[in-house]
């Protein structure tokens, strides 16, 4: 389709900006809308206190992973962390440690994970990985690094040492999967509930048995010739 | 253990598993047992339309609490009933692990009115199918000389045998010229499943090729009550009478 037919489209281009983009008030106020959008748009991804990526964010980069995965076999492994016992550092030390524990933990996620792997804030002091192009072997391997590195950090408070610890759920989309996003989640979510109702402080996954398909030697031995 | 539920699968479809379990259902209320035929086909539903019924709710009202159970069980006489299913809404949501839980509480339910459960689920290996068969007592395989529903219906075992752990399948072979025929493919496809799966599914019986089986379709009738004295009606009784004496044995 030639320019001239779609005007629409043309217009989204700044040469067609008659004055060009020197000097055209309507390109300069184009470009702070282009700032401000961003800005907005970061803000509304990103949860205040931790600068984390938030829930909203973590549901459309998981919708967006798993249709990668399905698209290039590429498996996705989501990581979903609960600090352990939050509740009573809340109530023991008061609201403002709590937050200064939420900030520990995201920072120490934050900094030991690959350029492409997603941190996010699930809401509360639930934290959410994830790891694109990694298998559940993987995805295992760092929340196993993440539980010790959280067990072994030290958050002071007041000259006060506080123990934190938590807990980890790990769940891995393959290729051929028949499962939403949201199922994906809620799944991995369970692996979490486990981890805690066995303890806390510890790493549980989602096992899936697998399933092998009808062989071409079992095809051939039902190709019945009577 | 709950009540006696039994699923008709097949892998493939167009295998006459709807028109076997109607007809089994049929034989079964009309010989004193109190039956429910439950449509699992939650995609293309279609028991009401070889019973010529007229579905107001469905399974999917009920599990999605927009209907009593109650209200949505289609009467065909005093002791068989259909639990029918929607048609023409491909439905993802029914088909998850909440659907599956939701079911088995129903069919729990239900087991107190029934004194037998026929499930007729949906052709394929869709996660469906295969909880359907594991919320059963017993797994009934129909399928027809024609080799790709041979090699379907052993994709099925081989799929709910790993996803389930179950080792107890009932062959019912459909349209076959007689007895012999049928033995000679279950023998068969027995030997594959012992080779490679190392265990025998169980004969439940045969359904021999019968024009009376297509006049029922068409008139919307059980054939076991159109033709009473076909062929197909007689082997179709033999096989009810195994169907019985394997749930008195689960009980």
């Amino acid at each position: 389709m030639s320019t001239e037919s779609n005007p629409k489209s043309s217009a989204a281009h700044d040469e067609a900006c008659p004055l060009g983009t020197h000097d055209c008030p309507i390109y300069d106020q184009v470009q702070l809308l282009k700032v401000a959008h961003a800005r907005l748009s970061q803000l509304s991804q990103t949860d205040p206190l931790t600068g984390l990526y938030n829930f909203r964010y973590l549901v459309s980069a998981v919708e967006r992973e798993i249709e990668r995965t399905r698209r290039t076999g590429s498996p996705t492994t989501l990581v979903m962390i609960d600090i352990d016992h939050f509740k009573s550092i809340n109530d023991t030390y008061g609201h403002q440690v709590g937050n200064l524990a939420l900030k520990h933990i995201a920072k120490l996620l934050k900094g030991s994970l690959r350029k492409i792997d997603i941190v996010c804030r699930y809401g509360g002091e639930e934290f959410t990985l994830i790891l694109p192009n990694t298998r559940l072997s993987g995805g295992q391997l760092v929340a196993e690094r993440m539980r010790e590195r959280i067990e072994k950090s030290e958050l002071i408070s007041d000259d006060t040492k506080i123990a934190l610890t938590a807990s980890f759920g790990v769940g891995t989309f393959e290729e051929g999967m028949d499962l939403s996003g949201e199922a994906f989640i809620h799944e991995v979510d369970e692996c979490l509930i486990r981890a805690k109702q066995k303890g806390r402080n510890q790493v549980q996954s989602v096992e899936r048995k697998s399933i092998e398909g009808v062989s071409r030697q079992e095809k051939q031995s039902l190709n019945f010739d009577f | 253990m709950g009540p006696n539920v039994i699923a008709f699968s097949s892998g493939k479809g167009g295998v006459g598993k709807t028109s076997l379990s109607v007809n089994v259902a049929s034989l079964l209320a009309q010989a004193g047992t109190k039956t429910l035929l439950v449509d699992g086909d939650l995609g293309l539903a279609n028991v009401d339309i070889l019973l010529n019924l007229n579905v107001e709710t469905t399974l999917q009202d009920v599990l999605e609490q927009k209907a009593e159970l109650s209200d949505s069980l289609a009467w065909v006489n005093n002791n068989f009933a259909v639990l029918p299913a929607t048609s023409g809404v491909p439905d993802m949501v029914n088909q998850g692990p909440d659907a599956q839980k939701q079911m088995g509480e129903l069919l729990d339910q239900l087991g107190s009115e029934f004194d037998m459960i026929l499930i007729d689920t949906a052709a394929g290996i869709g996660a469906d199918v295969l909880w359907f068969n594991h919320l059963s007592q017993i797994s009934t395989v129909v399928l027809t000389p024609d080799p790709t529903s041979i090699t379907d219906a052993y994709a099925l075992i081989k799929v709910i045998w790993q996803e389930y752990d179950r080792q107890e399948f009932h062959l019912l072979l459909n349209q076959v010229q007689d007895e012999e025929e049928a033995e000679k493919f279950y023998s068969g496809l027995t030997k594959v499943c012992e080779n490679y799966l190392q265990f025998r599914p169980q004969f439940l019986g045969h359904v021999t090729k019968d024009s009376s089986v297509q006049k029922g379709l068409r008139s919307k009738k059980p054939f076991a009550q159109e033709f009473p004295q076909s062929q197909a009606t007689q082997d179709l009784t033999q096989i009810v009478i195994r169907l019985k004496e394997l749930s008195m044995n689960q009980a």
